[in-house]
């Protein structure tokens, strides 16, 4: 059920249409009812109206197009993204990746393959935090129920989504993933404009060895905490470490 | 030009080029001078042109053109300017609307002047407010985006956009009030409250009509 206070707040929402049919329909019960409501819908949408028509559309000034159309003919521009298409489809991305290993030496190559192998919460923080600065999917943005939408239906764990009462924290997306081969999400939030990342995976036998106890690792100016929970790994990522600390409050509870 | 530059810049010529005329006109409304519009525009679509790779066919082009165009005048405005856009609520924003299940509108008072509107004042309001609610008050109501194609614009959440649209639109009324007392269109009067300041507010207090 709305309020006054609800109205007052959504009656924008409610006049570009960016209700859910639930919603509107609670919305408009109370306006219907309501003499104060119905007459504050009514001027806003007077304003509205008549703003919209006042407001002027100036057309682009002659030449403009014929300019671009010239600045761009001495550009070079690489073909865009088809449907489907992965980057190692492309033929540049190969041709690439063979002109660097050729120009690195072998001496190193063995190096690295000699090395031994780094622990495994180490090697976890690593692909998180590279993973962290992987711009969200934009299609993805939006509130917590449109990714908690979008996660019921294409991850096949249960994925725990954290909860915060805290408004300063947004979700502002999510992403679904791979570490090791292996499925796992990675959820992006928001807090007072640095971005915090959790990736989470199921819990299989292989990463019991990981504790309940959050596990802070710091590398590169980033900050991982590693834990388990419930039925899955988390590991939460930020350069803010009172981010960090607010968001294992919150996602984190002993015991379970 | 090779055969496959030459698709590539007949692709961008037909997917990029018919939103020039929404990409100026909003560009005006960014920078408020027609020169800083065409160059706004010029830079932004030459950078669509150069990162057309990470274009996808068949998405939402104008969207992904805007999010340039805007970029480029967010960073634009950041280098040259250090001075902090004040996003304090007004007065009115403060106001909470008297609750009278007593007294309905039958004639909305702001018909008065929103009826005697000119494109020009129109224009001049929405200059007047600062970036971040002129944008995604451009971006809503000359371009009709959506919500969540504004943040996703603008890179921020949409709850940011719903609240910055909102408290715009708000200040957009109050600009417009005061324009209309300025021109005399509203009795200075009938604006007035006890204590003798002037508000929309008290505009509409003054003209309630009473239900029958």
């Amino acid at each position: 059920m709305m309020n006054c206070n609800d109205i007052r707040q959504s009656l924008y929402v409610f006049l570009d249409g960016e209700f859910d049919a639930p919603e509107e329909l609670a919305f408009l019960a109370h306006v219907e009812h309501c003499g104060h409501c119905s007459a504050m819908l009514y001027r806003e949408k007077v304003f509205l109206s008549a703003y919209h028509q006042n407001l002027p559309i100036v057309p682009s000034p002659e030449g403009l197009e014929a300019r671009i159309r010239l600045a761009i003919k001495g550009e070079n521009a690489q073909s865009p993204i088809s449907p489907g298409k992965k980057l190692w489809d492309s033929q540049r991305f190969w041709g690439t990746l063979a002109a660097v290993l050729m120009l690195v030496p072998s001496w190193f190559i063995w190096d690295a393959l000699s090395y031994p192998p780094m622990e495994e919460g180490e090697s976890l923080a690593y692909e998180v935090m590279t993973t962290h600065l992987q711009p969200p999917p934009r299609e993805r943005q939006g509130q917590a129920r449109d990714v908690q939408q979008f996660l019921t239906q294409h991850v096949s764990f249960p994925v725990d989504l954290p909860r915060f009462s805290d408004p300063q924290v947004a979700l502002i997306g999510a992403r679904l993933t791979e570490v090791g081969g292996r499925e796992a999400v990675l959820l992006h939030y928001q807090i007072q404009g640095e971005k915090v990342s959790i990736l989470q995976m199921p819990i299989d036998s292989q990463r019991r060895q990981f504790a309940e106890v959050p596990r802070i690792i710091r590398k590169n100016g980033y900050n991982t905490a590693i834990f388990r929970r419930s039925n899955t790994v988390n590991s939460v990522v930020t350069r803010v470490p009172a981010n960090l600390e607010r968001v294992i409050h919150a996602s984190w509870k002993p015991g379970m | 030009m090779k055969k496959k530059e030459k698709d590539l810049h007949k692709a961008f010529e037909r997917e990029a080029l018919p939103h020039l005329s929404s990409l100026y006109s909003t560009a005006l409304y960014l920078t408020k001078s027609p020169e800083k519009a065409e160059d706004l525009v010029q830079d932004a679509m030459l950078k669509a042109f150069r990162f057309w790779h990470r274009y996808e066919e068949g998405t939402n082009c104008k969207a992904w053109l805007f999010r340039i165009m805007t970029n480029t005048f967010i960073n634009g405005t950041r280098k040259k300017h250090h001075l902090v856009e004040s996003l304090d609520a007004t007065p009115y924003e403060y106001s909470g609307e008297s609750l009278s299940d007593q007294v309905s509108y039958y004639n909305s008072p702001d018909e008065t002047f929103l009826k005697t509107l000119f494109p020009e004042e129109v224009q001049a309001a929405i200059n007047q407010l600062p970036d971040s609610f002129r944008i995604p008050v451009v971006l809503a109501d000359l371009n009709d985006f959506s919500y969540k194609e504004i943040a996703d614009i603008m890179d921020c959440p949409v709850g940011t956009v719903m609240s910055r649209l909102s408290r715009g639109r708000k200040r957009l009324q109050e600009k417009l009030f005061s324009r209309a007392i300025e021109l005399g269109i509203i009795d200075k009067s009938l604006a007035m409250n006890d204590a003798g300041t002037i508000s929309l507010e008290s505009y509409r207090e003054n003209r309630k009509v009473s239900s029958p």
